[in-house]
């Protein structure tokens, strides 16, 4: 297995069925890709082709692959009602995440309001010409379904490769190809809220996608008070669900990331007939007060 | 007044004295040797490479030369009296004049870092699990 440091989260990548060399290799090229969809993609770089058009006065010509980023993230909308929406980057701004946490801190004496709350909806996607036209003051975060959507391209990589059986984790945002080494299915521990080091239960998968969202690891204070990385677009401030963790396993990273975020955002009742909505999808959702709910077909390790 | 013209065949030149006398010269031209073979033959090779060595100079060492010179005409000149050059972003906000760019385009820092073309490839770690098979869910 190779490690390598991308957006903020070590990236492990295994190939368990390759020669070293060739599963060595494969973990160079899955760098390339986090490397270039950092580049492009990342709301903290100047550089970024992302930054670079939220910067755009007007009607910007965007790359192919930002252009079908942004298509696929209006089908999440669509899907998930509102909920996950890629217009939140003013009020992520607003509520205090101006910047990666590699540069410093994010705390903070006060920050100023959220912004009035917008939606995806009033931005343009032509593509006829593959301009991208969004609001004055609207600005774009993909972080909600790049990493996800990174880690599915490094899969297809690897099969591509001819990597059947194959691990890809990005900071639990994870695509597990196959049945895992020993065949009896890749294990995924459910890590507790309240107490991080604990296990919750452990779910057994194949050629199955996991992400997890919650509210209790990007967290800093503004004025004395917690604030996180969960912005709720029908408010455009911090959830403040009911819910403290969603996990969902789906077909690919990318829609499991999407939901787990659209489901905390939800809350419990509303977040379950969500993910219940989608017949591949199971999830086990974690609430303050510690009550577990599972959503699925879920095969729990009882060793 | 006398006048003594000749003609040359070479040169054609003429001169005027100081005492306005035009002085022409003229030379019976000499029969021209009949170049033999192997000269004649390095002769055009030697036209050839000079040609060669002008078209080269013209398309490759001539367009670096024109273009040092063209941006250092573009370069301000602090010359006295005149006014020198500022940057936008130089100025404080409160002086800055409003510019109107036309759609689509946009005032940006001249500081700003310029769009990475080739990413750097991360630094790739040997993990110590030879066999995994967990993953431990965590916040994304």
């Amino acid at each position: 297995m190779w490690t390598f440091t991308a957006m903020n989260t070590e990236v492990a990548v295994a190939a368990p069925g390759l020669a070293e060399t060739a599963a060595h290799a494969l973990a160079g090229e899955v760098g390339d890709l986090f490397a270039a969809a950092e580049a492009r993609f990342s709301r903290f770089r100047p550089d970024s082709e992302l930054a670079r058009l939220n910067r755009a006065g007007g009607p910007t010509v965007v790359s192919p692959a930002l252009f079908d980023a942004l298509v696929d993230a209006r089908a999440h909308v669509a899907a998930t009602g509102g909920l996950f929406d890629p217009t939140i980057g003013a009020a992520l701004c607003a509520a205090g995440y101006d910047r990666s946490r590699v540069a410093g801190p994010l705390d903070r004496p006060d920050a100023p309001g959220p912004p009035p709350p917008v939606s995806f909806g009033a931005v343009t996607l032509d593509p006829a010409t593959r301009s991208v036209a969004r609001p004055p003051g609207v600005v774009l975060d993909l972080g909600g379904m790049i990493k996800g959507r990174t880690v599915d391209a490094a899969v297809r990589l690897l099969a591509d490769r001819g990597a059947d059986l194959a691990l890809v984790d990005a900071g639990g945002d994870a695509a597990l190809v196959g049945a895992g080494p020993t065949g009896d299915g890749w294990r995924i521990d459910v890590e507790d809220p309240a107490q991080p080091a604990r296990t919750l239960l452990t779910l057994i998968v194949r050629d199955r996608a996991v992400a997890t969202s919650g509210t209790n690891r990007r967290r800093w204070h503004v004025g004395g008070v917690v604030a996180h990385h969960l912005i709720d677009p029908r408010t455009a401030r911090p959830s403040t669900s009911a819910l403290a963790q969603v996990t969902v396993l789906a077909p690919t990273v990318e829609q499991a990331d999407v939901l787990a975020k659209a489901a905390l955002l939800a809350g419990a009742d509303a977040g379950a007939r969500l993910l219940g909505s989608f017949p591949a999808v199971a999830a086990v959702l974690v609430a303050h007060d510690g009550e577990l709910h599972r959503v699925g077909a879920l095969e729990v390790d009882h060793g | 007044m006398t006048t003594t013209m000749s003609v040359s065949t070479i040169a054609g030149a003429a001169t005027t004295g100081s005492a306005g006398v035009t002085t022409m010269t003229t030379e019976s031209p000499r029969p021209r040797a009949r170049p033999r073979p192997g000269v004649e033959l390095r002769r055009w090779i030697i036209a050839a490479l000079a040609l060669a060595h002008v078209a080269v100079w013209r398309v490759v060492v001539r367009p670096a030369g024109d273009a040092d010179a063209a941006a250092d005409a573009a370069r301000p000149v602090d010359a006295p009296g005149t006014p020198t050059g500022i940057w936008l972003d130089d100025l404080p906000v409160s002086e800055r004049p409003s510019v109107a760019v036309p759609v689509g385009w946009q005032l940006v820092d001249r500081h700003a870092v310029q769009p990475t073309l080739a990413p750097a490839r991360p630094r790739l770690v040997r993990a110590p699990a030879a066999r995994p098979r967990r993953v431990r869910t965590r916040t994304s």
